[in-house]
Parts: structure tokens; sequence; C-alpha cells
């Protein structure tokens, strides 16, 4: 107890110098905590929003193809044995209010409210259960809906309102019989859904007698697997049998990569916060160097001061998790948004992001988190501290030596840089793996062992630019290099760190955008309005016949659709075009990887072979030449691959591009997805626009679209879900402008005499202050220089390290535009932050400045 | 009874060869139990380094130093610091008192070091600063805004409240008044006298360096006379210690 009170009456004395680690060690432990929450949280709300529509359920019957299944088939699933329950739902889509833009995005299921256990699961909310007990009045009254609590809570909706939406057999008005609690169910697409009554659904969705899926519960001492078998056997072959734990656990596995991201981004700002603090502690213990001399010549041993010196440490880290873990709360729910929202976008399933609850493991970890990070912060200067001897120490007060290199040193400092940059070099050439873990910490341990040598480097041409004071600066800089090394290894870590995740976002950005609109080309494209983009909606379709309608139309030259499905056992994207979508390069580029057949893609239009996304080559090792097996309605076809494509596949195992006439005949499903329509010469698009409209929009519910504006539209899409990343770049920078001042206000503190001698023989305030602004301005070109070289470098080792976690074959861009401004901002950050500093010195009164030591 | 210090043919060199500098060279000495010793000389003739040897803070280059009977050189840092600890107090030339801590903490914090907590550490440390002469009202002040003698006494009650077996002061009466330098002397004496502490003290005061059962002179670090005066020493007429006639 003494000696807690001690080490804090220590601390207390210091807490002014202590503010800033004291406040990064805070936001360190604010991010970590944020990030762990907003993780675990997303992930439970990914799991729920998986789980919410199949509820208890062990298996599932879909179909094959994706759409919906005849609904006779749910007495057939009933008959098997093993079957307990057997639920069928239709899904599909709406649409809430006025246009695109304004409106909401809704699910709309279809239940059988006959059936009990539908009932049972589909609870209503406290308060509201009259609505659903009294099923059959449900069932009477073909427009009653049930709504779920947030949505009610959303559009002001009371049991008895009506509610206007947009359903492909029209516009309907619905009246609000019950209010969904918002656990179970309720959560399913982010709370965005309307339940009606089964057959009035089939009847609103244009769907008779179907149902998309068979949710179902077996029987107490039968395993799912063994039911799963004699379901399949009792089932037709478009039918496809699903163990609902393998689906969960694949989807679990598809995130996988996207939580390590978040979960990284939390430990390197603790890491920030480790080399910030590190640099803080080691000033704080270099002043503090003469008293540990005189405590260590009263009796003190090493390793008791070393104790003592850790537990003041900890007690600093207390105060700063005590006010990190109240701001990562509060930070956990603003950052949840995005990030649900980059989740929702990247993996297709609609991840409900409301309040983050403070779970006590993540909180746990980002406080041991932040205790550790003082600790590692704290111990290597305390043990240098403590290993000077201590009459040196003592005779010596608060001067600093000289320092020089080793010989291994020496030769680390050109070594490991190279191996850095070999690796690099090599790595699209050697395995993946771990290899790319090791390239990505010795590229940070070269930036490392480089800065030393580059502040040497770059202190030559600012003193000869800034004149006398500036070259005294700098000189006196890089012979006695500890502090000005701290405040650069922040500023290059902190900027490195932004850089990496700008470039990492912006990459995945420009990759999204570019794969996706590359083969989606034309000057017009046509869709169901009930596309929205709205995840796991499903795809709404429109017959095929509106292709014709719209060729037909007055200045169309071309259309080209296609519409994307889905094959099952094993789960793969059907991307089908109309094979003039290949032959006509406005429609699409259609860039194959080097290998390709002679001719593939004319092969593929003729129907004679398919194209695979590279997921799909890498993930199942297929090769070109090879034959491709499917499993279709019309049952098992090969065909041989043509070529590989790079793409954004529509599923995460990836994709098979087919020609759409093989699958109108195979899947005997004569819907598409979205037409492109080429704009003969000399019309205008806008005139071709509103002729498509008028002929064929209010009768097939279509919009038509100018390409540029669907481009835009969803290339800001994207655009949003990676706002996190940006908006952690920003918020690293901001730490790095704190850490570097602090460093550098640290590193005139350690200069304090050397400055007062400077003034005593001559030097003005205004020189200082010339000299200060110096220093900093080589450490700012050093460390920014190589944060942009590091940050680019574990960028570049970063994508190999996702492609295989992620399942995307994604690239790094070159982003120049994020580097450039990345190192501009982080020679900023230095310069202000030394504005302060320097300020101070310059102020120092000479014999004061002597006399400090 | 075995000496509580003991230096065998000591020599300090800072630097080497030609260009090194003997703060010590070739010291032999002594010093029993209770015994009080003055080493005087002028300024950088070796007195401090000589303490720092004895302290084991600084390492000889040649010879060995012996305190309570162990070899320092064989000791552990952690042995050697538990020495400091409990049986040396070491009153420095500059105070060198902890600039952070209270008065009162910079007395007791070495209590807690040696399992001395709570009330009895404030009871012990409220009475060495008694002893010392250091005013209450001081306690809870910190020691830049003390006057000079006042951080000597503190500096001193500092080392003696662990009661140590053997005191250090390097010139303790150096920045006090001729009036307080002489309170502070015969505080040290009667400390002596009472506990049978030893104590080794650098002056360059020639009044204080009269102080004492012996007094060694040192001329460039080197021992050039040493002088027993009983007639100037008090210590001599309990007849605590025999003490030595000149040239022996
Ligand atoms: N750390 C050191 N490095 C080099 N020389 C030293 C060091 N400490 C002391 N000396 C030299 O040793 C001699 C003795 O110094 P010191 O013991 O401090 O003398 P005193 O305490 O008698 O004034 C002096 O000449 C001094 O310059
Ligand atoms: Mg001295």
């Amino acid at each position: 107890m003494d000696r807690i009170r001690l080490a804090w009456s220590q601390l207390r004395q210091q807490i002014g110098q202590l503010a800033v680690a004291v406040t990064t060690i805070a936001l360190g432990v604010a991010l970590a905590a944020s990030m762990l929450l907003a993780n675990a949280s997303l992930q439970e709300g990914f799991e729920t929003s998986i789980d919410a529509l199949a509820g208890r359920a062990e298996l599932q019957v879909t179909s094959l193809a994706g759409g919906p299944i005849d609904e006779g088939l749910v007495e057939v699933v009933r008959g098997v044995s093993g079957v307990r329950t057997a639920t069928a739902l239709l899904v599909g889509s709406g649409f809430l209010g006025g246009a695109r833009n304004e409106g909401t995005a809704v699910r709309v299921v279809g239940v059988d409210l006959l059936d009990d256990a539908a009932v049972r699961f589909y609870r209503t909310s406290p308060g509201g259960p009259a609505a659903l007990d009294d099923a059959l009045s449900f069932l009477n009254q073909p427009d009653s809906a049930v709504v779920t609590k947030s949505l009610a809570a959303r559009l002001g909706l009371e049991r008895g309102d009506e509610l206007a939406i947009e359903l492909p057999r029209g516009s309907s008005r619905l009246t609000v019989r019950g209010v969904l609690s918002d656990d179970g169910v309720g959560q399913a697409s982010g709370g965005k859904l309307v339940v009606m009554d089964l057959y009035a659904a089939q009847d609103a969705l244009g769907m008779p007698a179907r149902v998309s899926q068979v949710d179902v519960l077996v029987d107490p001492g039968v395993t799912p697997e063994r039911v799963g078998a004699l379901l399949r056997a009792a089932l037709p072959d478009h039918v496809s049998v699903v163990l609902l734990e393998d689906r969960r656990e694949a989807l679990v596995r598809s995130v996988a990569a996207f939580q390590m991201l978040l979960d990284l981004i939390g430990a390197f700002a603790l890491l920030l916060a480790v080399l910030i603090t590190g640099n803080r502690l080691a000033t704080i213990y270099q002043e503090r160097l003469w008293e540990m001399g005189v405590m260590r010549a009263l009796g003190v041993s090493r390793a008791r001061l070393v104790r003592e010196l850790l537990l003041e440490a900890a007690l600093l880290a207390t105060v700063a998790v005590a006010i990190g873990l109240p701001i990562g709360i509060a930070f956990a729910q603003i950052i949840v948004v995005p990030v649900a929202d980059t989740m929702t976008l990247n993996f297709k399933e609609a991840v409900t992001a409301t309040w983050v609850a403070p779970r006590p493991l993540p909180l746990l970890f980002a406080a041991a988190g932040g205790v550790l990070t003082a600790l590692a912060a704290a111990l290597f200067p305390a043990s240098q501290a403590v290993r000077k001897s201590v009459v040196s120490v003592l005779a010596r007060g608060r001067r600093r030596d000289a320092v020089s290199d080793t010989r291994s040193q020496k030769w680390a400092r050109v070594l490991v840089p190279i191996l850095a940059f070999a690796l690099l070099l090599l790595q699209p050439v050697l395995a993946r793996g771990a290899l790319d873990a090791v390239t990505l910490v010795v590229i940070a341990a070269a930036g490392a062992l480089l800065l030393v040598p580059v502040l040497r480097l770059a202190g030559e041409p600012i003193g000869r630019l800034f004149g006398v004071p500036a070259t005294i600066g700098v000189q006196d800089q890089s012979r006695t290099p500890s502090r000005a090394i701290g405040a650069a290894a922040v500023l290059m870590t902190g900027v490195a760190i932004a850089i990496w995740i700008a470039s990492i976002g912006e990459s995945f950005e420009r990759y999204v955008v570019e794969a996706v609109m590359k083969i989606r080309r034309g000057d017009l494209v046509v869709e169901s309005i009930y596309d929205l983009g709205a995840p796991g909606a499903g795809r709404p379709v429109v017959s095929d016949r509106v292709v014709d309608e719209i060729a037909a139309t007055e200045g169309v030259e071309a259309v080209g659709a296609y519409v994307i499905a889905k094959a099952n056992d094993p789960e793969t994207g059907l991307l089908a075009l109309d094979p003039i979508r290949l032959r006509r390069a406005e429609f699409g580029d259609w860039a194959l990887e080097p290998g390709a057949m002679p001719g593939a893609l004319e092969l593929v239009a003729r129907g004679d072979a398919v194209l695979i996304d590279t997921n799909l080559a890498t993930q199942r090792g297929v090769e070109v030449g090879r034959p491709f097996r499917l499993s279709t309605p019309s049952g098992p076809v090969s065909l041989p691959v043509a070529g590989v494509l790079r793409t954004v596949p529509t599923v995460p195992s990836g994709d098979v591009i087919l020609s759409r006439e093989v699958y109108r005949r195979l899947w005997k499903d004569a819907t598409i997805t979205r037409a492109f329509v080429l704009v003969a010469p000399g019309h205008s698009i806008d005139q071709v626009r509103r002729s498509i409209q008028g002929r064929v929009g209010s009768r097939y519910r279509l919009q038509v679209t100018r390409l540029e504006d669907l481009s835009r539209w969803f290339a800001s899409g994207v655009r949003d879900g990676f706002a996190f990343a940006r908006v952690m770049a920003v918020i690293t920078l901001v730490v790095v402008l704190f850490g570097t001042g602090d460093a550098l206000a640290a590193n005139v503190l350690e200069r304090t005499r050397e400055i007062g001698t400077l003034r005593a023989l001559g030097l003005s305030a205004a020189q200082v202050r010339t000299m200060v602004l110096s220093q900093a301005l080589a450490i700012g070109v050093a460390g920014s220089g190589l944060a942009v070289a590091v940050g680019m470098g574990a960028g570049l080792a970063f994508v190999w390290l996702l492609r295989p976690l992620l399942g995307w074959e994604m690239e790094l861009y070159p982003t120049f535009g994020i580097a450039f401004a990345g190192g501009a901002l982080g020679v900023l950050a230095c310069v202000l932050g030394a504005v302060v500093p320097a300020m101070r010195a310059a102020r120092f009164p000479p014999a004061a400045a002597l006399r400090y030591d | 009874m075995s000496p509580v210090v003991q230096l065998e043919s000591v020599t300090k060199e800072y630097g080497s060869g030609a260009s090194g500098a003997r703060a010590v060279a070739d010291v032999s000495l002594s010093v029993a139990e209770g015994e009080f010793v003055s080493v005087m000389g002028p300024r950088g003739c070796g007195k401090s380094t000589l303490l720092n040897l004895i302290a084991g803070l600084e390492v000889p280059t040649s010879g060995r130093v012996l305190v309570c009977g162990e070899d320092l050189s064989r000791l552990s840092d952690k042995a050697l610091s538990d020495l400091r600890l409990r049986y040396l107090g070491f009153i420095f030339q500059s105070f060198n008192l902890l600039p952070r801590l209270t008065v009162e903490q910079n007395v007791s914090w070495r209590l807690g070091l040696i399992g001395v907590s709570g009330r009895p550490a404030r009871d012990r440390t409220a009475a060495v600063l008694e002893r010392m002469g250091v005013p209450p009202s001081t306690w809870a002040r910190y020691p830049s805004e003390l006057s000079g003698g006042e951080q000597q006494r503190v500096a001193a009650a500092r080392a003696l409240a662990t009661e140590p077996k053997l005191l250090l002061a390097d010139e303790p009466t150096g920045n006090l008044d001729s009036a307080s330098g002489r309170t502070m002397l015969d505080l040290l004496r009667s400390l002596n006298l009472q506990r049978r502490m030893s104590v080794v003290m650098a002056t360059h005061d020639s009044f204080a360096g009269t102080y004492g059962h012996r007094t060694i002179r040192l001329k460039d670090g080197r021992i050039v006379r040493e002088a027993g005066e009983m007639e100037r020493s008090p210590a001599a007429e309990g007849q605590v210690l025999p003490f030595r006639r000149r040239g022996e």
C-alpha cells in the first residue's frame, strides 16, 4: 500500500508531463475496446441475421438454383421420417413509400399461420400478442401485415394503421395487425421486415403456390445428417437440402478476414500507444536518471527500481484505462454503423447495427492491452535507465553523450532493408501464408533501422537550406538522436498505419468498383425497381420477354441481359449472359487471365464452354481445359472451362459464367436480373431512356438508369461501405499529431542545456525557433518518407496475406494519392507539433537553461 | 572483531594510460566498529571517490574493499543494494533529496524498504527529523522550498533514519554556516557515541577535520598523514576506542 502511495505521489507530480502519455494510452484503449466491442457485436449480429429466418431449424430445403420451389414439396418433407416440424416461408422484397432513393427496401416474408411451430417462433412483442393469436382473423384478411417494432417506430405505425408498399404485383395497402419484437425473426434484414400470411404473400409477390424455403426441425434422437439424407432421397433433384450448421460456419468463416482487419486496427492502436508512451517515459526517466542514481546509492537495487517504475507505469495505465474504456464504449456506438454497412456490403448479408453492449470480455482485453501497453512502454526505458552507473549519473546530471552504432547495428541497417525489399519483390513467386507475415515484420523492422541514417540524410539539406542555427540543430540531433528517433518512430508508425489502412480501404473500393463494372457496360441499364441493393432480399427478376420489347424500342441498337443465380452442392454463383454480351466489347471488358483457350469467349457464347472467376479457380483448383461439373435441375452437366476471369463473384466461393441460353435450357428459368442497352448512333441516350421507360417501365415495374448513374451510385455505395477505413485513418493521424508533438517537446526539453549554451553564446530567440523547427522538419521528412515506404510495403504484403483469407483475388492499387497525402500530412503534423516546443525553447532564459541540471 | 571497513591497497583510476588520472592511489585503511574517521584534504584530492568506493558506488581499479567483512566485488547488485540499505547511511555533498517527495517522504521511503511502514515509520521519521532539528512546519514541503541548511539536515535525517552501522558523510557541513555546522558535527558525534555507529566523514574544513578519533589526510589520492588526536577527540574521553599515536 505504502509503495503504491509513494508511486502515486511520484506520478501526481508529473501528471502534466504524463498527460499526453495517459491520453494516448486512453485513446489506444478506446480504439481497441471499440474495435473489439463492435467486432463482437457485429459477429453476433451477423450470426443472428443468418439465423433469424431459419430460427432453430437444423435443415433447410431450398431450390438448387435459387428462387422458389413448389409448395407441394412441403407435404413431402413432412412425410419423411424423423422430421418433427417443417415450416414453409416465402421470401421476397418490397418497397415502402415513394422512389428509389426516398423509400425503404424491406424484406417481405410469407408465413403459414396455421402452422403452430411457425406461430410460436415468430412471436410478437409484449403487449401485442392478440393479433397473432387470432390467426384466423389474420387469414381472413389478406391485407394483414405484421411489422417489426423498429420499423413501426421508424414509420410511426400503430396497430390498425395502413402501410403503403410496392410489391411485384402492384401497389398495396396493408393493415398493420401486429408488431413483432426485435429479437428472434425481427432481427432478420436489420429489422426491415414485413410479415404476411403465406397465401397473401404468394399472391402479392406474384409467386402462386411457391415457397422459398422449408425449415426443418428433426425428432429427438435422430441426427440432422440422417434426416438430411432421407430428405435428399425423397425430394427431386432440383431441390437442395443443407445442414444449417455447415452454412453458418461457411458464412462465419467468410467474415473472419474482415474481423481480423478490425482486430489488427485495434492492435495497431495499442502499438502506437506503446511507442508514444515509451517515448514519453524515456524522457521522464532521463530526467529522473539522477534521482534514480540517488535511490540506487541509498540502497535500492536495480531490480527493485525497475519494479517501482513498472508499478508507476501500471498506475498510469489504470488511469488511462479508466478514461479509455468509457470512450471506447461510446466510440463503438459510432463506428458500428459504418462497419456494419461495410460488412453488409461485402458479405451480402444484412448485419444489424444497433446499440453495442459493453461486453466484459472485450473490455477486459482492451484494459489488459492498455496495462500491457504501459508496461511494455516502460520496460525498455526503465531497464536502460537503471543500467547506468550510479556515480556517473550522479556526477553528470542530465547531460547526454553521443552514441554510435556497433558493427552489427551498422550491418543490420543495410541488410534488413535489402531483405525487406527482396521479400516484397519475391512475394508473387513465393508461397503465401506465414511468409507474408514474416514480410510484414521485416518491413517494419527495416523502417525502424533506417530511421537513424534517414534522419541524418534528411538533416543535411535542411541544415543547408535554413542557415547556421538549423545546421547546428540537425547536427546535434543526429549525434544524440534518442528523442528525435522517438518522434520519428511515432510519426513513421502512425503515418504508415494511416497509409496502410487508407490504401487497403481504397484498394477494396477500387477493386470492387472496377471489377464489378468492367463486365457491366452499356449506355442504359434496365432492372426491376425492387433491386435496391437490399442485401439478402433475393434478386428480383423480370421475365426475359422484356428483352425483346426493349430491343424493339426506337433508338435501341442492342440489348444484352444477364441473370444471377446460384447452384448448390457445392455453392457456386451463376452469371448467365446473353451471348451478345460476350461478343460486343461495348457490353464489357472480358480480358481473361493468361492461358485461356483460343476463342474462349466465342465458345462460351455458343454454349460449348464456361468461364470461371479467379476465386473459384484458386479455391477449387479448377484449370482451363478441364470439364466443370454443375448440378442443375435437369441433372448434372459438365462443360469445359475456357478461361479464367478476374472479378468480384456474386457469392464468396466464386462464380461460373455461362451463356444464358444454356442456363434457360438447363435450369428451365426464363428470367433476367438486368438488361443492358446500347443506344444507336444519332439517338439521345436520355430520349431512348424515356422511350423504354414509357414502353415497358410501368408494365414490368422497371427502372431505366443511365449506366454512368448506376456506376456512380454503386461506387458511392462501396465508398460508404469503407467509410470506417477513412475514419480510422483520420483518427490515427490525430493521434500521430499528439504523439509527435509530445516527442518533439521531449526532444527540446532534453536539449535545454544546449539551448541555454547557444543562447548564452549569442543565438537569438528567433534563431532558436528556427533551429527547433528545422529539427522537426528533418524528423518529419525522415519519418514520413519512411512511413510512405513502410505503409505501402505493408499494404502490399497484407493484401497477399488477405487474399486466401478473403477469397477475393484483390490487388493493391498503387494509391500514390493517399501515400502523398499521408506523407505530406505527416510532415505537417510534425512541424505543427513543433510550434509550441519551439516557442518554449525560444523563451528559455539562458541562465536558467544553463542551470537546469 | 573484524573492522567495519577495510580497504586493501585500493586504487581508482579514471580513464586509462597516460591520460588516466588516479583519484585514489594505493590506499589501505581500516575502520573499526564505533570509530569516527575524518578524511581531510583539499578539493579534488579524492575524498568523494574514497567514500564512493566504500559505498560500492565505484569499483576499484585494483585492491579490495570490504564492508562488514564482505568483499564488495563479490556481491550481486541485489546484495550490494541490501548492504547500502541496511548497514550504510550516506550523506551526499549536494543533498540529493528527491525533488518530487515531501521532506517527510524523503526520509520515510527507505524505511518502507526495510519493512518499517505505517505508524512506526511515521514515528521514527518524526523522531529523526526532530532530532536533526528540522522544524515540523517544513515536513510537508518539498525540498526546493527549503533553505540549504534545512536540506542538509533532511539529507542527514534520511541517512540516519534506518539506524545504519556505518555512516558515510561527504562534506556534511559544506553548506552550513559555522554554528549549524557545529551542531551537525555534535550530532554525528553523539550518535557515534550512543549507538556505536561508525562514521567516515570527508571534509576540506580543518575544524571539522579534527572531529573524530582519527584524521586521515589525503593528497592527490594518497594518504599523507594519519593522526589520532586524543586531546581533540571527545570519543576518546569515553574510552570507547584505543587511539593511535602520531606516526604509528
Ligand atoms: N567520473 C570521473 N571521471 C574522471 N575523473 C574523475 C571522476 N570523478 C572524480 N574524478 C577526478 O578524481 C579526482 C578526485 O575527485 P573527488 O573524489 O571528487 O575529490 P574531492 O571529493 O576530494 O573533491 C579529481 O581530480 C577529479 O577530477
Ligand atoms: Mg568531493
